[in-house]
C-alpha cells in the first residue's frame, strides 16, 4: 500500500509541476501568439485589399452564408478596408479543391466587384507544379477580375481549358482550377451579400441587423477605426 | 566518461539519425529545406536538454515502475513549451513545421536517452549529453534538408545557388526523395566511417 | 531456361542446379533484345527525326558509364560489355516523349543504373525494372518536361486525330471521359467529347503503325509486335505474361472502359496506345524482376493488366503501364513463393 501511494504521489507531483509551467508559460506566450495572428492575417489582407488607411483586421464583419453557397466558412469574417471612413473594399477567407486538399486564399474585392488581389493562405500542391499558384505570375491575372468581365463557365471563371479566360500553369490544371473555384465563390458572395456588407456601420460599437432572408441577428459589429 | 566525450559522441559516433536511426519521422518529413532542419534540429534539442536536465535531477525520486509516465510528462511539457514558445516568436517556421513540433514528444532520441542516460547519470553529464545528441541530430537535419533543398528547388537556405538553367528535381521535395537522399547519406556515412575504423 | 541465365553467370562455379548447360549467354540474349528493339527505333527517328536516335545513344552510353563507374567504385568485375546496361538505357529513352532535353535521359539512366540496379548488387539482384524505376523517377522529378514535351509525328497529327492535335491519344480519351462524366459539362463539350472518342475509335490505323504522338519508341504497334513475337521465337521471353496482360487489359476496357455502361469500351484502341505493347513484351517480361513459375506468371501479367487499367480508367494519369509493371515487380519474391511448385513425390503438404 505505502508503495502504491508513493507510485500516486510522484505521478501526481510530476502532472503538478508540469501544470505549473505550462499555466506560466501560457500566460508569457499568449499575447506574442495572438499577435502573430494578427500580423499573419494583416499581410494577406494588405496584399487582396485595395489601398485602406483602416485597419481591416479589426474592422471585420460576420456574415452567415446561406446553405446553397459554398467555397467558404459557413460564419465568414470580412475584413473591411476604408479611406477616411468610406469601404473601398473588402476581403475574406474562401476556398476551392485542388489537387493535394483544399486551396485556401483570401480574396480582396473592391466596390466595383472586381478583384483586388488575391493571397494564398494554405495549400497542398505539388511542389514545382500546382504549387506555382503561389506565385505572383499567376495570381496577378485575378487582378481587376469580375463576374461581368470574364468569360464564365457554368456560372464560374474557368481555366482556358474548360472555356473560360485564365491562364492555367504548365503541366498542372487542377490547381488553378481551384484557384478559379475559389475565386469565382468569392466574387459571388460578394454579389449576394455586397449590400449587406457595405452597409456595414462606420461609428464604432453599433449593433446592427442583417437583413438578409434566412440569417439571423448578428453580434454586435465592433469596429475600431484609428 | 567525460563531459567532452559524452558532449561529442552525439555529432558523427552516435548520431541520433545517421548510426542510431532515431526519429526518422521529422527526418522525413520536415527536411525540405535546410532552414527547416535548423528550426526542427533546435527545437528537439531544447526538449531534450531541458528533459534531460529534470529527469536528471529527478532521477533519484522517480519510482521505477512509473518511471516511464514521468519521463512522458516532463517530455511533453518541454514540447508544449517550445511549441507555445515558436507559435508566439517564430509564427512562419512554427506554421512549415506545422505538426511536427508537437509530434516530437513520441521522437525516440527524447525519450531513449532520457531511459538510457539521464536516469542513471549525474546532471553535467545528462545535459552534455543531451545537447550533444540535439546538436548531432540538428546537424544530420540540415545535411538532409541541404540536400534536398539543393536538389529538389536548387536553393541553399533560400539562396539560389545555381545558373539559371538548372531545372530542380521535384522528386526531393516528396516523400521518395527524403528516403534517397537519406539511404544515400547513410551509405556514405557507413562507408567513411568503416574507411576510419580500419 | 532463358531466365537462369543472369543466375548462371554469376553461380558458374557453384555446383548446384541446373546441372544442363545453355549456350544462352547474357550478351546473347541481350543483342537478341537489341535487336529486337531496333526497328521501334528506326521508325522513332522516321517520325520524331534524328533527335531520337541522339536521345537513345545518349541514354545508352550515360547507362553504361554509370554502370562501369559504379563497378569501379564497389571493386566488382566491369561487366559492361553483357549488354544489359545498354538494354535498360535504350528501354529508358523508348518512354520518355520525343522532345526532352537531352540531359534527361542521361540522368535519367544513371539514376535507373545507380540506384535502380547497382545499388542492389547489380543484374540479377534488382528487385525492379531499372529503365522503368528510371522512368518513374524522371516523371517525379521534371513532371513539367515528362506531361509537355510531345512531338507530333512527320506526317500526323499527336492524337493521330484530327479534332484534338495537341495531346497523345490516351489523354485525349481521358479528358474526353472526364467532360462526359462531369454533369455540368456544356452540351458544346459534351459534343466535343463524343466526337473526339469517335474519331479515336476509328483511329486504329495510325496506332497500329505507329503515326501518332507518345513516348519516344512506343508509337508503332507493328514494329514492336515484330520484335516481341521475335523474341519470343527465339523463346527469350514467354508467352504468359504478355498475354495474360494484354489480355486483362483488353477484357477490363472493354468492360469499363466506355462512357455509356458496361461493355461500351475500346478494348482495340486501348490495346494499340500508350505504352501497352511495349510494356508487355519488353519490360514484363524482364527476366530478373518476374516470377519464374509457370502460375506466378499469369497471375504477374493479370496483375499488371489490372493496374493498368485501374489507372487509365480512373486513375490521375493517362497511361499506367510503367507502374503496374513496378509494382507488380515489387510483388514478385511474393508471387514465386505462393506459386512454388510441388516437388516430385511430395504429397498435400503444399502449406508452409
Amino acid at each position: 500500500m505505502h508503495s502504491t501511494a508513493r507510485l500516486v504521489f510522484a505521478l501526481t507531483i510530476t502532472c503538478l509541476g508540469s501544470a505549473l509551467a505550462l499555466a506560466a508559460i501560457h500566460g508569457l506566450t499568449e499575447a506574442p501568439i495572438q499577435e502573430q495572428k494578427r500580423l499573419a492575417t494583416m499581410r494577406a489582407v494588405q496584399e487582396a485589399l485595395p489601398p485602406f488607411d483602416n485597419d481591416p483586421v479589426a474592422d471585420t464583419l460576420q456574415i452567415i452564408l446561406e446553405e446553397d453557397e459554398v467555397g467558404a466558412e459557413k460564419m465568414l469574417t470580412v475584413y473591411l478596408g476604408r479611406q477616411g471612413n468610406t469601404i473601398t473594399g473588402v476581403a475574406f477567407p474562401v476556398f476551392g479543391e485542388g489537387y493535394g486538399g483544399l486551396i485556401h486564399i483570401m480574396v480582396g474585392i473592391n466596390l466595383k466587384g472586381e478583384m483586388s488581389g488575391i493571397k494564398v493562405l494554405e495549400h497542398l500542391e505539388t511542389p514545382g507544379l500546382g504549387a506555382k499558384i503561389e506565385e505572383s505570375s499567376f495570381t496577378d491575372q485575378f487582378k481587376n477580375r469580375s463576374l461581368e468581365n470574364s468569360t464564365l463557365v457554368n456560372g464560374n471563371l474557368a481555366v482556358k481549358k474548360d472555356g473560360g479566360d485564365l491562364d492555367a500553369l504548365t503541366g498542372a490544371t487542377i490547381s488553378p482550377r481551384g484557384m478559379a473555384m475559389a475565386a469565382s465563390a468569392g466574387l459571388k458572395i460578394f454579389q449576394r451579400h455586397g449590400t449587406q456588407i457595405l452597409g456595414a456601420p462606420q461609428e464604432q460599437d453599433t449593433t446592427m441587423t442583417i437583413p438578409e432572408v434566412g440569417a439571423l441577428e448578428e453580434e454586435p459589429q465592433k469596429a475600431t477605426e484609428d | 566518461m567525460s563531459v567532452a566525450t559524452e558532449f561529442t559522441k552525439g555529432f558523427i559516433r552516435e548520431n541520433p539519425l545517421f548510426r542510431l536511426v532515431l526519429g526518422m519521422c521529422p527526418a522525413l518529413a520536415v527536411t525540405t529545406m535546410a532552414i527547416n532542419g535548423v528550426a526542427m534540429g533546435l527545437a528537439a534539442t531544447a526538449v531534450l536538454v531541458g528533459s534531460n536536465l529534470v529527469i536528471s535531477i529527478l532521477r533519484r525520486f522517480i519510482p521505477s515502475q512509473v518511471r516511464i509516465p514521468v519521463f512522458i510528462v516532463v517530455i511533453a511539457s518541454f514540447v508544449t513549451i517550445i511549441d507555445m514558445v515558436m507559435a508566439g516568436y517564430f509564427y512562419e517556421l512554427h506554421k512549415v513545421l506545422g505538426l511536427f513540433i508537437p509530434l516530437i514528444v513520441v521522437n525516440c532520441i527524447i525519450l531513449g536517452r532520457a531511459e538510457a542516460f539521464a536516469s542513471r547519470n549525474p546532471i553535467l553529464l545528462s545535459l552534455a549529453d543531451g545537447l550533444g545528441m540535439g546538436l548531432g541530430f540538428t546537424l544530420a537535419l540540415v545535411i538532409l534538408g541541404s540536400v534536398r533543398e539543393i536538389l529538389g528547388s536548387g536553393t541553399i537556405f533560400g539562396v539560389s545557388i545555381f545558373a539559371s538553367g538548372f531545372e530542380p528535381a521535384v522528386i526531393m521535395l516528396l516523400p521518395p526523395g527524403a528516403f534517397l537522399a537519406l539511404g544515400l547519406l547513410l551509405g556514405l556515412m557507413n562507408k567513411l566511417t568503416k574507411a576510419e575504423e580500419t | 531456361m532463358a531466365q537462369e541465365a543472369p543466375a548462371e553467370e554469376k553461380l558458374l562455379h557453384v555446383s548446384v542446379s541446373p546441372h544442363l548447360r545453355d549456350t544462352v549467354s547474357v550478351p546473347k540474349i541481350m543483342r537478341s533484345v537489341i535487336l529486337a528493339l531496333t526497328p521501334a527505333l528506326i521508325w522513332a527517328v522516321y517520325i520524331f527525326g534524328l533527335r531520337a536516335l541522339w536521345l537513345v545513344l545518349v541514354g545508352m552510353m550515360s547507362a553504361v558509364l554509370t554502370e562501369a563507374i559504379c563497378q569501379k567504385i564497389m571493386g566488382r568485375p566491369i561487366t559492361v560489355s553483357d549488354g544489359s546496361a545498354v538494354v535498360t538505357g535504350m528501354l529508358l529513352v523508348y518512354c520518355l516523349p520525343p522532345g526532352v532535353p537531352f540531359w534527361m535521359p542521361m540522368v535519367g539512366s544513371a539514376f535507373a543504373i545507380a540506384i535502380g540496379k547497382q545499388a542492389f548488387g547489380g543484374l540479377g539482384h534488382n528487385p525492379l525494372n531499372p529503365a522503368l524505376l528510371g522512368r518513374a523517377f524522371l516523371l517525379a522529378s521534371w513532371p513539367l518536361h515528362m506531361t509537355t514535351d510531345w512531338r507530333a509525328p512527320a506526317m500526323g497529327t499527336m492524337s493521330g486525330i484530327d479534332a484534338v492535335t495537341n495531346a497523345t491519344p490516351l489523354a485525349v480519351l481521358k479528358e474526353a471521359h472526364k467532360v462526359l462524366a462531369d454533369p455540368v459539362s456544356t452540351t458544346e463539350q459534351v459534343v466535343q467529347a463524343r466526337e473526339a472518342v469517335a474519331q479515336l475509335s476509328s483511329s486504329y490505323g495510325n496506332l497500329f503503325f505507329g503515326n501518332v504522338g507518345g513516348s519516344l519508341g512506343e508509337t508503332s504497334a507493328l514494329l514492336l509486335l515484330v520484335g516481341g513475337l521475335y523474341l519470343m521465337f527465339k523463346r527469350y521471353i514467354g508467352w504468359k505474361i504478355p498475354l495474360t496482360f494484354l489480355g486483362i487489359v483488353m477484357i477490363l476496357t472493354s468492360a469499363f472502359g466506355g462512357a455509356d455502361g458496361l461493355f461500351t469500351g475500346d478494348a482495340l484502341f486501348h490495346l494499340l496506345s500508350g505504352g501497352l505493347i511495349l510494356g508487355a513484351f519488353f519490360m514484363a517480361t524482364d527476366m530478373v524482376t518476374t516470377p519464374v513459375t509457370f502460375r506466378g506468371r499469369l497471375i504477374f501479367g493479370a496483375g499488371c493488366g489490372v493496374i493498368t487499367s485501374v489507372i487509365r480508367l480512373v486513375g490521375g494519369y493517362p497511361e499506367g503501364v510503367c507502374y503496374s509493371i513496378l509494382l507488380m515487380n515489387a510483388f514478385t519474391p511474393l508471387i514465386d513463393r505462393w506459386t512454388r511448385p510441388k516437388r516430385l513425390g511430395e504429397k498435400g503438404l503444399r502449406q508452409e
